[in-house]
């Protein structure tokens, strides 16, 4: 049903031609808006923004785009390499999971932001520092898919395991509930990559860096240059839309072809 | 020397605070090439009897042996075939087929040639790329089964493994089984649900009673195969099965 509707949609307008044009809606009112309003503070025009952009793009793409994305991977992969074997343990073995699960529910509830004093005073204007932000925004929900996960396994893959020979925890983790887990994984990873692009931001413009996408939002505020603040706002939104995309392209649809089946 | 001796085996559960036998002071010989059903009630224990002997779970007294040695836990001589299907759906078939092979280190290209030859075996060839989800409920038993004999098992367990199949492939699937059972001649533990099931597969059929499950009786069937459903040795037999199973229901 869908698809037919997507098919006469598509043969109106192009293939993408309704979804183009409502962006080119919004661009067209944004321009106009703000040259009724004429106020650079209040409302930078698009065509200003597309000129900060052309002045600007150089020093995004070479400079603030790379050490963001260093903070950004030390969080995650950090995050990966801490959760996974964390949540895996708790998954599995039920001491693993009594030790850790009150000190992970306590954790938890701690707004990811809140560590940036201890950030800056155990790593000081480091990317360390940012990354470290990132890290405490991107393990738990790696940890808690993981676990999860793990938990919904059914007994019958188990089972039918044991009896084809896998009867070692080490093989049945390895051959059966991380197979199996997979897919919650990767939901967990991508869910953790959305938290973790917010709290490299917030992390950049607190002042834990000196550098990056949010760091240079927070200064092209004080120097009240708002078309170059909504030129990085924009910047920043596109490249969590690409990064989201890439994963979802990479992950999900290749590696866990499998799941079709399970999910529709 | 039976291949597998079942000795005074017992089985008791706690369930909502109530111990329960399910088991109690089950004895058997099964024999090589052996092909031996069982059939009772719900409640009588088959499927436990058939989880002890597959080492998935241990008895409250007693003890399984297999060729003289006990059994202590699960392993690949004694495949088994469940009702659910149990593919691994991150699988296809060729690697669901090749996993017990996998496990034992055989390298890649010996474990996939052997793999084939059982996905062949089965009838499944042009099938070796599909995912579980891809296939229809006879094809994944199918699979299944060559998944626990590709291991070369003394024995290969099966729960039900019909019991979700509609009547027209369940008819097929039992004449493939045979014809698979007389080429490998391995020892079949097979429980079903169906008199007609057990008469057309098995040389003993063994008729379980429930709380606390033991052996009732135990047919021997020597009509030769390929047997057909409605003859009258076979409608005596039935007749016997269902009269003991019924005077089970009165009990």
């Amino acid at each position: 049903m869908r698809r037919r509707l997507e098919g006469r949609i598509g043969s109106i307008g192009g293939a993408y031609g309704i979804e183009a044009l409502s962006i080119a809606g919004l661009l067209v009112i944004w321009q106009i808006a703000a040259q009724i309003m004429d106020n650079t503070l209040l409302l930078p025009s698009f065509l200003q923004v597309v000129g900060g952009f052309l002045r600007q793009w150089q020093a995004i793409l070479f400079e603030d785009l790379p050490i963001s994305l260093i903070h950004f991977f030390i969080g995650l992969i950090g995050g990966v390499m801490v959760a996974l074997p964390i949540g895996m343990a708790m998954g599995w073995f039920k001491v693993a999971d009594r030790i850790f699960d009150p000190l992970v529910e306590l954790l938890r509830p701690i707004p990811p932001l809140a560590w940036i004093p201890f950030a800056i005073i155990w790593f000081g204007l480091t990317d360390e520092s940012a990354g470290f932000i990132v890290f405490v925004g991107a393990v738990f929900p790696i940890m808690i898919n993981t676990y999860t996960g793990f938990r919904s396994l059914p007994m019958i893959y188990v089972e039918s395991a044991k009896v084809l020979g896998c009867t070692r925890d080490r093989d049945l983790i390895r051959y059966v509930a991380f197979p199996f887990a997979l897919p919650s994984i990767a939901a967990g990873v991508r869910i953790a990559m959305g938290i973790a692009w917010m709290c490299l931001v917030a992390a950049e413009m607190f002042g834990v860096s000196t550098s990056g996408l949010g760091f240079k939002i927070w200064h092209f505020y004080s120097l009240h240059r708002m078309d170059l603040v909504l030129l990085y706002m924009i910047v920043l939104g596109l490249i969590g839309l690409t990064m989201d995309r890439a994963f979802r392209f990479l992950v999900e649809d290749r590696l866990l072809r499998w799941r079709v089946g399970l999910t529709q | 020397m039976a291949l597998l001796e079942i000795v005074g085996v017992s089985k008791r559960f706690i369930a909502e605070g109530k111990q329960m036998e399910a088991l109690k002071e089950v004895s058997l010989s099964i024999d090589e090439r052996e092909f031996v059903c069982f059939i009772g009630p719900s409640g009588c224990g088959k499927t436990t009897l058939l989880r002890i002997v597959a080492g998935l779970v241990e008895p409250s007294s007693g003890w399984v042996s297999l060729d003289g040695q006990p059994i202590t836990g699960p392993g690949p001589e004694r495949g088994m075939v469940f009702q659910e299907y149990s593919l691994f759906p991150w699988r296809n078939v060729l690697e669901n087929v090749g996993f017990g092979l996998e496990l034992k280190g055989m390298d890649r290209p010996s474990r996939e040639a052997l793999s084939r030859q059982y996905i062949e075996m089965v009838g499944l060839e042009r099938f070796e790329q599909r995912f579980p989800h891809e296939l229809s409920g006879g094809m994944k038993q199918r699979v299944a089964i060559a998944r626990a004999l590709v291991n070369e098992p003394r024995a290969i367990l099966m729960d039900e493994p019909f019991g979700a199949l509609d009547a027209q492939t369940r008819n097929t699937m039992q004449t493939e089984l045979l014809r698979i059972w007389s080429d490998k001649r391995k020892t079949v533990l097979f429980v079903t649900h169906s008199v007609d099931e057990a008469i057309y597969l098995a040389d003993t059929i063994i008729i379980m009673s429930a709380r606390p499950g033991r052996i009732k009786d135990r047919i021997e069937i020597n009509i030769p195969r390929p047997r057909v459903r409605t003859s009258p040795e076979v409608n005596g037999i039935r007749d016997r099965i269902l009269q003991d199973l019924r005077s089970e229901m009165e009990d």
